[in-house]
């Protein structure tokens, strides 16, 4: 018998007829192919677009994602972070996400602000909001005015435990809100449940006390840990023409917010201009049709369209609704007895950049008569700050406050338009209210004897469709919110712009690239070659690769749709170092060691050859 | 040297070329020196793959090779890494005798990489060379469709031209024989496509002396 | 079919494979059936690059398997082409079918083999296993040890394949990796020497439209005996030519080679190790050192092993008084429960009246290298015999006994 006497030293034993157990079986490992690769995928999250555009910063690209699946009180309560309004903004924001989001360079933006208002409105439906007071520090903080700015100061202070006022000149609270957005944008009601959700959040209002009448600027500073300046610009610029005095010439703001407080009574004849580009005027112009005119003229200095400083589609809505528009002309007096019959207007344009450089008016040319019952001067508007010292005061009209919106070393901060005027910042409310929240937690710091902290710069936000997948997102157009006829809509005060339904919100979230924010797709995980990227809790897209294993052949981050996957320089890394064994013979030196005997043969002895 | 062992790792497919054309380069050269000299891949790591490490070996005696049938070399004097990467992820200076030099391609410099090499009390001397910079190298290496139709195929076999060490292999080789003179420039530079990369090669070299080996 | 081909001798460093392509492209071959398996794939991967490059003008088929593979190379050598393929391990005998029909048709198909084990379960190792699993289906057959005696095999097999006294296939085996895919220095021919050693194929009967025959018609058994001697005929008819065309092949080509075994320091040796393939060149090496200890040790390497040299191998095996056969494939339940070699070994010895002893290791299985420990424990076996005067046992297994 051949192999009788035959032994398998243990080094070398091998299983039955070489049958191994399968890799999935418990002491198996699989091998580790790790070492392949030169590049490792790492998950980087970048600053969508969206949320870098907004005012205030809010998780846009975070909730979008929620409204996909279903869960719209969590993405109220997402946007409920930063914005305490969204049925606010929903309806009368600028929406600088929607011109940032890159999917309006492949197809269409994505209709953020109509999301908004589906989640706001969503939100006010509940018995109690989602947001409660945080545990009371014993501290007190004033806010003076109620606008966007003070609202959302307010709203954060309270959410952070402190006991707030709001003090606010006005019969009632909202300001800009209440008095400078007409109702057919943002109704009464929709506006008073907001004001009544900061009253559940224990925030005292006291409506009609004006600081510098009923209180004083030493009795603020006594009576509060600290204060925060939200007083907005009040009062209206004149144009500084001739007979600006008569009557029938009224102010853009102060037109709007008498009809928003419920205390106008300004009667148009049926002849009506607006002198101004700005998204005010174009209000005005379009309240003016609701308050009896019948023609209304808007007269700009801007050349064209495309340089007034407004929202595109609201021009459009305006001149759908039949206000004629007039450009390149001053108005340079106002002519009529006592009473205003006409304008006097002459060629004008901006000496230097648009709408940031004085006029300068051709005086030589022929004027022009042009005949109207009233009109309405909406050229911006600037503070009412007589009760301020003087070194707190800018020369813009505003107040002057440093990065983190602090009046000097007091702890009295400013916040809002009344900082912002002249900044080269558009005039917005979500920019007010961005800069309400972070004045509030400067407060807050303050008070706690931190540093304080302005407002962070993203590093990196994502732009390029390059870096994203597109061949993921077939094209679909945006989802359109209905509107009222324009013939119908001078009859009424109801809302111009339609919400939209929940199919319709789910649909519109549909479309969001998640640029460049994990959002869970499970891309990475499918198409991944090797058993690399293990799925821990699918909601929140948190993903582990295995770099036992990974061989960075790149699928998963060609694929990435969103493009949060980047490949990286393995070298930049001092871990994931994996040391196979398994490459080399198990009979490591056995013929190495012939070598040597080779070397030592002649000077062994002769005795046995073995 | 009387006997020395040459083990040169690199990733198959897109670098596979490179690992041949060194330990072929170096093995003619040694014949033409009178020397007795082998040359062959790994056998079980072809054929290769895409990134797969793979390795190519050269053996070079003043006298008969006499352990030429085996199939690794066990005790390599020399290592080289085509690819920096790779030295993260093997112990290749497994066997390696005391004095021996490891070559690697890399833009980084020999303090950096030291971090990522196990146990290197067995080496002589680190030498770092800036291969890909020095050749001028076009293609990020998996960016594969740029890479030449007669690159991509294992064990070399789509390849027409005939030229030896035309890329990133000239100045390693440069590295290899200037540092351990292994056979004579004079020999080998003749055989090299690349010769400007090989001879900008041979003043780009960053060499951290390690453990000397006493006579 | 004239081609490209260099106008002067030259050494180049090839391996075993390459060798085997070059020799294909000196044959000037016609038909190339090629089907990819390791190791003979560098081969088919040379050729391809040749044809590719316009340096051979051959019809290059890749085939669906093996099996196809040879069936190609069957028609094409009936229609009188001068035909080259090759395989390894498994891949030799999927094409099972078409030995005995290739041989018993008098093709000379040229096939070479680059060893490698038998699954299970994958091993890319040389075992010569495979190629000896058809040693009986009448093809010559024999082993180089380097890519030199590669390339020389091939031509030489060529010329006596296509012999008229010959027609027979041939298979020109090679030990995977060790000869396969170690590069050492190789001369290649100038192509006139060529031209006067390898005269073209000529088949007597091949399909031909002007012509027409018929190959491997229906018999009756009866007439099975006649063809069946016929083929024997051939294949014993070979011997003499083969060692004709050995002595030309010396003359045109200035190397000697003995047609049927290379003795290494045999001349006062009493014990030899008996083996073919690459592990000769180890064995040599192995043997040098134990005779500068004192071992009078020594080696016969077989080149050719069908048609069986049994005259040549009694003749030089009865020198000895321990022979020592290493069998580096499997020969499962055979007489020895070891190898194939031992067997026709001891036949071949049967006869003689003062007989060596006969024993034999299983060695470099697997394709594991043979480290000289090895051959210093099997030599140590061999004196241990001679001392004793009879053999332990018929089988050893080196590396897995005291």
């Amino acid at each position: 018998m051949s192999t009788k006497g035959t032994h398998i030293p243990e080094w070398l034993k091998v299983p039955f007829a070489g049958i191994t157990p399968a890799p999935t079986q418990k002491g198996q490992d699989l091998f580790p192919t790790g070492n392949w690769r030169s590049i490792r995928p790492v998950y980087r999250d970048k600053m969508p677009p969206c949320n870098n555009a907004c005012g205030t910063n809010e998780k846009i690209q975070g909730y979008l994602d929620l409204v996909k699946r279903g869960k719209y009180l969590d993405a109220y309560a997402l946007i409920k972070e930063d914005m305490p309004f969204p049925s606010v903004t929903g309806r009368v924001c600028y929406h600088p996400c929607e011109q940032a989001c890159n999917r309006g360079t492949y197809d269409e933006a994505i209709s953020i602000r109509a999301v908004e208002r589906f989640l706001g409105d969503l939100g006010q439906a509940l018995p109690k909001d989602v947001v409660k007071p945080g545990k009371p520090n014993g501290k007190k903080v004033v806010v003076v005015g109620s606008g966007p700015a003070g609202h959302s100061a307010a709203y954060q202070l309270a959410r952070l435990g402190y006991a707030v006022t709001i003090l606010e000149k006005s019969p009632k609270a909202g300001g800009l809100n209440r008095g400078g957005i007409p109702d057919w944008v943002l109704p009464q009601d929709v506006l008073d449940r907001e004001i009544e959700r900061l009253v559940e959040l224990g925030i005292t209002i006291k409506t009609n006390t004006e600081v510098g009448k009923d209180v004083s600027w030493d009795e603020l500073r006594k009576s509060y840990d600290a204060v925060i300046l939200a007083v907005g610009l009040i009062n209206p610029n004149s144009i500084r023409a001739e007979g600006e005095d008569k009557s029938g010439v009224h102010y853009g703001l102060p037109f709007l917010r008498d009809i928003g407080m419920g205390t106008s009574n300004v009667k148009l004849g049926p002849r009506v201009a607006v002198v101004g580009g700005g998204n005010t005027a174009i209000d005005c112009a379009r309240e003016a049709y609701r308050q009896g005119a019948q023609e209304v003229t808007m007269i700009t200095v801007e050349g064209t369209t495309s340089e007034m400083p407004c929202v595109p589609e609201d021009l459009h809505d305006m001149v759908e609704e039949g206000v004629e528009l007039k450009h390149g002309l001053a108005c340079t007096a106002v002519l009529g007895n006592g009473q205003v019959e006409a304008l006097q207007l002459h060629p004008a344009k901006f000496s230097g950049a648009i709408n940031a450089s004085p006029i300068t008016i051709n005086k030589d040319a022929k004027p022009e008569r042009f005949a109207v019952d009233n009109v309405i001067i909406a050229v911006g508007q600037h503070g009412a700050l007589k009760w301020l010292p003087d070194e707190f005061k800018n020369d813009k009209g505003g107040i002057k406050a440093d990065r983190f919106g602090r009046l000097g070393t007091t702890n009295v901060f400013a916040a809002g338009d009344v900082v912002q005027v002249g900044q080269g910042q558009p005039l917005m409310v979500v920019n007010a209210v961005g800069d309400g929240k972070r004045t509030a937690f400067n407060v807050d710091k303050v008070l706690r004897g931190e540093p304080l902290q302005e407002r962070m710069v993203a590093i990196d936000v994502i732009t390029d469709l390059a870096r994203m997948n597109m061949t993921y997102f077939p094209k679909f157009p945006r989802v359109q919110q209905l509107m009222l006829a324009p013939a119908s809509r001078r009859k009424t005060q109801d809302e111009v712009i339609q919400a939209f339904s929940e199919e319709q919100a789910i649909e519109e979230a549909n479309r969001c690239f998640s640029c460049g924010t994990c959002n869970a797709c499970d891309n990475c995980y499918l198409v991944c070659p090797e058993p690399c990227i293990i799925r821990y809790d699918r909601s929140n897209g948190l993903y582990k690769i295995l770099v036992d294993y990974c061989k960075g052949c790149r699928v998963c981050i060609e694929e990435c749709p969103t493009g949060c996957l980047e490949g990286v320089p393995e070298l930049d890394f001092d871990t994931g170092v994996v040391r196979m064994d398994t490459a080399f013979a198990i009979t490591q030196g056995l013929h190495g060691r012939q070598a040597e005997e080779l070397r030592n043969l002649p000077d062994r002895p002769a005795k046995d050859i073995g | 040297m009387a006997y020395t062992e040459l083990t040169v790792w690199t990733r198959g497919i897109i670098m596979d070329k490179e690992g041949r054309d060194i330990v072929n380069s170096i093995a003619a050269s040694a014949r033409n020196e009178g020397k007795f000299a082998q040359a062959m891949e790994n056998y079980v790591d072809n054929p290769d793959r895409t990134n797969c490490p793979t390795r190519k070996y050269c053996r070079v005696s003043d006298s008969e090779i006499e352990n030429a049938l085996t199939y690794e070399n066990e005790n390599p004097n020399i290592v080289v890494l085509v690819e920096q990467t790779m030295v993260k992820g093997w112990d290749y200076m497994r066997g390696m005798p005391p004095g021996g030099t490891l070559v690697i391609n890399t833009q980084y410099t020999p303090d950096y990489m030291l971090r990522f090499v196990p146990k290197p009390e067995r080496l002589a001397q680190l030498v770092c060379v800036d291969a890909a910079k020095l050749a001028d190298h076009k293609w990020l290496y998996y960016r594969l469709g740029e890479l030449g139709l007669d690159r991509l195929s294992t064990e070399g076999a789509a390849e027409r031209s005939k030229a030896v060490a035309p890329d990133i292999a000239a100045p390693l080789i440069a590295a290899v024989v200037k540092t351990t003179g292994i056979v004579k420039m004079e020999t080998i530079e003749p055989m090299i496509a690349n010769k400007a990369a090989f001879k900008a090669a041979l003043s780009e070299l960053h060499i951290m002396p390690l453990n000397p080996v006493t006579a | 079919m004239a081609t490209e081909v260099a106008k002067k001798k030259k050494t180049v460093r090839i391996n075993g494979c390459v060798a085997s392509a070059q020799a294909a492209k000196y044959a000037d071959v016609d038909v190339i059936a090629a089907y990819p398996i390791r190791p003979y794939t560098a081969t088919m991967m040379a050729l391809a690059q040749m044809v590719a490059n316009g340096e051979l003008d051959a019809e290059y088929i890749v085939a669906d398997s093996e099996h196809s593979q040879l069936s190609i190379a069957h028609g094409a050598s009936s229609c009188g082409a001068r035909v080259f393929t090759g395989s390894s391990g498994v891949g030799v005998q999927f094409a099972y079918e078409l030995y005995s029909p290739i041989s018993g048709s008098r093709m000379p198909v040229q096939m070479m083999i680059a060893d490698r084990t038998l699954d299970p379960p994958g091993d890319f190792g040389s075992e010569h296993t495979e190629a000896l699993s058809t040693r009986d289906m009448g093809w010559l057959m024999g082993w180089s040890c380097d890519a030199q005696e590669a390339f020389d095999n091939h031509l030489m097999a060529f010329r006596i394949g296509e012999d008229p006294r010959v027609l027979l296939p041939q298979m020109v085996c090679q030990d995977g990796f060790f000869v396969s895919h170690i590069t050492t220095d190789c001369d290649l021919p100038d192509p006139g020497q060529v031209k006067e050693f390898l005269p073209p194929y000529k088949h007597p009967y091949p399909l031909d439209p002007r012509r027409p025959v018929s190959h491997g018609p229906q018999i009756m058994p009866e007439q099975g005996p006649p063809l069946q001697l016929e083929r024997a005929r051939a294949m014993e008819g070979a011997v003499p030519v083969i060692e004709e065309i050995h002595d030309d092949f010396a003359r045109i080509f200035g190397r000697r080679y003995n047609p049927w075994l290379e003795e290494y320091m045999t001349d006062d040796a009493e014990v030899v190790f008996f083996l073919q393939g690459a592990h000769g060149v180890t064995a040599r090496h192995a043997i040098r050192h134990m005779r500068a200890r004192g071992a009078k040790v020594g080696m016969v390497r077989m080149r050719t092993i069908r048609p069986y040299p049994t005259e040549q191998v009694a003749a030089s095996l009865s020198k000895f008084k321990v022979v020592g056969v290493i069998e580096t494939n499997m020969g499962l339940g055979s007489v020895s429960s070891g190898g194939s070699l031992y067997a026709e070994a001891v036949a071949a010895l049967y006869e003689v009246p003062q007989r060596p002893l006969v024993f034999s290791f299983m060695a470099g299985m697997g394709g594991e290298a043979i480290v000289l420990k090895e051959f210093y424990w099997m030599t140590n076996k061999m004196i241990e015999a001679q001392k004793r005067g009879k053999i332990e046992k018929r089988t050893h297994w080196v590396g897995f006994e005291e």
